[in-house]
């Protein structure tokens, strides 16, 4: 068995470790390089190495099986040789195809990178040395089952993929993996907003609803023409008072007239100033503004956007 | 325990989910406590209309027209709004109460007058009526005599 376990990369026999320009391009730039040798290993225990590193593969093998020991190194001690450069280099092989199973076979593919096909449910990986790494690109929807010990995932929650998102996940050993990063194709969170389903409620029922920074209520008001609204959120109907005045009605009340209401506008004419209505009282339920070209005359602004923040009823 | 979305949730949801409608109606209306103003229009959300032709958003009417009664009932014995909060009077319908299926659109339009318009426009038997549900096309695209508008300009278009 031959012992690497306290030799650095730049000692071992030149003639078993050829320096093939495109496999070590890298070892020229002296930069600081602190790395797990597990790192190392898992990526020589690829099959798909260039010609003429086959050795390393070996190498790393029988390192394995010796021991579990640390590189930790510094450019200074390294003289001119880059290891990252090295394992970029190893790491090249082409990304494989695995079909999701219950337990998928990622650990035992031919690449880093893998490609799972299939919508059938993940519960589990298969059984790798701790340490070795997984990139996985996602062809299809499917789900993968969170377990506390044997498949860890961000949030403790079951996670339904898509076709395109991709996740890296890190064996700890005895068949238990780690998810470390996940990352939707559409560029979602994981958790948070998805812009469908929940923020975390605080408060209890009745009471403060929501992140009590979000608006509550908007609005965008066409005040020309036959007035209509362009998009809202709570909002049930505007009343069109007279020129330059509009109340705007929520679905959901505030839970007091004290919420706060910012109102601004566009106008071609000669718009000088919005506010909150002055003669219509605020109410849990409305708010009306007012939109003046002086301080005679009303106008009918183009644009009248309005955003209401404060609790809920 | 209420396992029913919160009713803001259901809207943001409903907003995600539903295509917004414009109406084909327009609501016009005179207050009688505001003889010399113009009339008014109240003009429907798109995404409230859509989320009321779907069903399963909206809270029953009943629930609105109790909270409209709280908030009258603490205008008359305080003779202003402010200061109002629903904690002082028990507090607004169940934001969690089961919500209603779907409405057609003119069921919708009578849910929002009953909702939207004070009651003394439309819970009033008068003389002549305070308002009128008319299609969006008999209300004039030209604003210049906006502040000339009354209720009779637009009845005998009144769907």
């Amino acid at each position: 068995m031959m012992a690497i376990s306290t030799r650095r990369i730049d000692e071992l026999n030149p003639t078993t470790i050829p320096r093939r320009d495109h496999a070590f391009a890298g070892m020229r730039i002296g930069i600081a390089n602190r790395i797990r040798i597990e790192q190392i290993l898992s990526l020589l225990e690829t099959e798909d190495i260039p010609d003429g590193a086959v050795t390393l593969a070996k190498l790393a093998a029988d390192a394995r099986a010796a021991s579990n020991l640390t590189f930790d190194d510094t450019a200074a001690s390294l003289g001119e040789t880059n290891v990252q450069g090295a394992i970029d280099a190893l790491a090249a092989p082409a990304r494989v195809d695995v079909a999701s199973a219950a337990t998928t076979n990622i650990g035992a593919a031919d690449s880093l990178d893998i490609r799972i096909t299939g919508t059938t449910t993940i519960t589990a990986f298969d059984t790798v040395a701790e340490g070795v790494r997984r990139n996985v690109l996602f062809a299809d929807a499917l789900t993968l089952t969170h377990n506390a010990t044997s498949l860890i995932l961000p949030g403790g929650d079951d996670i339904t993929t898509a076709a395109g998102d991709v996740a890296l996940f890190r064996s700890e050993g005895s068949g238990n993996w780690r998810m470390v990063r996940y990352s939707r194709a559409d560029g979602r969170p994981l958790v948070g907003v998805d812009g469908t389903t929940t923020i975390t409620r605080t408060g209890g029922t009745n009471s403060t609803v929501l992140v009590r920074a979000i608006a509550k209520a908007w609005a965008n008001l066409n005040g020309t023409g036959t007035i209509a609204l362009r998009d809202s959120l709570n909002v049930s109907s505007v009343v069109d008072n007279e020129i330059g005045n509009y109340t705007f009605n929520f679905t959901n009340s505030f839970d007091a007239a004290d919420y706060s209401i910012t109102v601004s506008a566009r106008s071609v004419g000669s718009l000088n100033y919005s506010n909150i209505q002055a003669n219509i009282e605020p109410t849990a339920s409305s708010a009306s503004t007012g939109h003046f070209a002086s301080t005679t005359s009303n106008i009918d602004p183009v644009i009248v956007a309005v955003d209401m923040n404060g609790d809920l009823a | 325990m209420n396992t029913n979305t919160h009713l803001w949730d259901r809207l943001a949801e409903a907003r995600e989910r539903l295509d917004p409608v414009q109406s084909k109606y327009r609501v016009v209306f005179e207050d009688p406590n505001e003889p010399d103003a113009p009339a008014k229009i109240l003009v429907p959300d798109p995404n409230w209309m859509a989320a009321a032709l779907a069903g399963g958003v909206l809270p029953p009417i009943d629930a609105c027209l109790a909270d409209a009664a709280k908030v009258a009932q603490w205008e008359q014995e305080h003779g202003t709004l402010e200061g109002f909060a629903w904690n002082k009077v028990g507090g607004a319908s169940d934001p969690y109460a089961e919500p209603i299926g779907p409405m057609t659109e003119e069921e919708a339009i009578e849910y929002l007058i009953q909702k939207d318009i004070p009651e003394r426009v439309w819970a009033t038997d008068t003389n002549r009526p305070r308002f009128a549900i008319v299609p969006v096309e008999a209300i004039p695209n030209d604003r210049t005599h906006r502040m000339a508008w009354r209720l009779n300009d637009f009845e005998r278009s009144a769907a």
